[in-house]
């Protein structure tokens, strides 16, 4: 018994237009990048006796005459040809993201403390780090990642640094904490 | 990919498509011995046991005698199975890639296929072959591979159509890859320190698995020589990672741009020569019942 000729031919195009869309679906490769193009150090602010996150403007210093607030911070790259401000007198600050020198394996920060009076404090932050560049994508640009090797820095407000996590990605993660 | 080439694939796979059931029409073997015809035969032999055992409401119930007689009966009317397990094997090269190439897609992976025949139902398959990239990426940097290897097991499943003449299938692989790759003329900038890095990473090595989705067609063309085609939906298992980089093209499996691809293949096939499977079915011996 022969099955009627249509009914195949219904399933040849049915088939054809399906194989269709899916060249047409192969021709369309999505060429997006969804991973985060941004490598920052991330520091976050501590206090150093409950060991809990605060926020410079939550401290104060106590001095003979006064107690005085920081009202706001300022973060500077020490050798930046331009002087260019990543933190310009922002107040509210829980946490400090830095860029790493791409090619140097050594980066150096001033951490400005705006007190009330238009009193500045300052602390310098080194960090000796090594340069790994990364490829993610052929969608995306290339990143350099950067794993922190040692730290210096001075203490005229800034009590210690804890390290969290030394390797720098994309990820978007705490690396420091900053006791104060 | 070529938007022409995509036209006339298309065109080529609807006449291939159109040429299969157009044969089987003309050979008039399309579903009808193996297939379609053992069913009209059981079909047969159903009619017949149900007109020598139709149920009769006022008829006294069978004795144990006359019950052993009926499925003797009924097992004399049975159809031998004349479709052996192992029924062919089809040798063949996957060519998609390489010609998407020669139109300018800058990544490719082709092998060969080795398909067995089970039953005319099952289809495993082995899939072995070799892919390559050399791609420049967005930010105008060269990602290169040397030829990496995959290989790939798997099944098919016939849905439609008769295997000698031509079918519709669905299956699933399983893959894994082994390559190594470089990637030159790194250019990274850094906004606010103003320095621009520039190099090379090379010497990355990469493995993966995957798991595809298989439907694909295959029609024979003519005499020992067939043509067919599959898409395949891979999800990647796991793909290794270096410390400065993961894998971008994986051959076997395509892109590794998220959790999955849509990838094409097209086939030139041989059937070895094994002995066909085709046996005339034997007519039902019909035991007339005693008065």
């Amino acid at each position: 018994m022969n099955r009627p000729l249509t009914s195949y031919k219904a399933v040849a195009v049915a088939v054809a237009i399906i194989g269709s869309l899916f060249i047409g679906a192969v021709s369309c490769t999505d060429e997006s990048c969804y991973e985060s193009l941004e490598t920052p150090m991330r520091m976050g602010v501590y206090n150093k006796a409950t060991r809990q996150p605060i926020s410079f403007n939550d401290m104060s210093i106590i001095t003979p005459e006064d107690t005085l607030s920081i009202t706001s911070i300022s973060v500077y790259g020490i050798g930046h040809k331009s002087d260019s401000a990543i933190y310009k007198e922002s107040s509210g600050v829980k946490q400090v993201d830095v860029p790493l020198q791409p090619i140097k394996e050594e980066s150096a920060f001033k951490l400005i403390y705006h007190l009330e009076g238009e009193l500045q404090v300052a602390d310098t932050i080194t960090v000796f780090h090594e340069n790994r560049p990364n490829f993610l994508s052929a969608y995306c640009p290339c990143l350099i990642f950067h794993h922190i090797d040692s730290l210096r820095y001075t203490r005229n407000l800034l009590d210690s640094i804890d390290y969290v996590n030394q390797t720098i990605t994309n990820e978007q993660e705490l690396h420091l904490i900053l006791l104060y | 990919m070529s938007r022409n080439f995509i036209l006339y694939f298309c065109i080529s796979t609807l006449l291939l498509l159109y040429v299969l059931p157009a044969e089987a029409q003309i050979g008039g073997t399309f579903g009808n011995q193996s297939g379609g015809g053992y069913g009209n035969q059981s079909g047969q032999n159903s009619n017949q046991s149900g007109q020598n055992g139709q149920y009769d409401a006022n008829r006294e119930p069978r004795t144990k005698e006359e019950e052993m007689a009926l499925r003797r009966r009924k097992d004399s009317l049975k159809v031998a199975d004349t479709i052996p397990l192992f029924n062919r094997v089809l040798i063949g090269a996957d060519i998609f890639e390489p010609v998407a190439t020669i139109l300018g897609q800058s990544y490719w992976s082709s092998g060969i296929v080795i398909q067995a025949d089970l039953k005319e139902r099952i289809m495993p398959v082995l899939e072995l072959g070799i892919g390559q990239s050399d791609i420049t990426t967005n930010a105008k940097a060269n990602y290169k591979s040397s030829k990496g290897f995959y290989g790939r097991i798997g099944v098919d499943i016939r849905m439609l159509g008769v295997p000698r003449v031509g079918t519709i299938s669905f299956g699933a692989r399983l893959g894994i890859s082994s390559f190594s790759y470089d990637i030159y003329n790194i250019k990274i900038s850094n906004p606010y320190w103003g320095e621009d890095f520039q190099g090379d990473i090379l010497n990355q090595n990469g493995s993966a698995s995957y798991l595809q989705l298989v439907a694909g067609a295959r029609a024979k063309v003519g005499g020992c020589f067939y043509m067919g085609w599959s898409a395949r939906y891979g999800f990647l298992i796991n793909s290794s990672k270096t410390d400065f980089s993961k894998p971008f093209h994986i051959p076997g499996y395509g892109i590794n741009n998220g959790a999955s691809f849509l990838s094409f293949s097209y086939y030139l096939l041989f059937k070895l020569p094994f002995k066909e499977s085709a046996k005339p079915i034997p007519k039902p011996k019909i035991i007339k019942r005693a008065p």
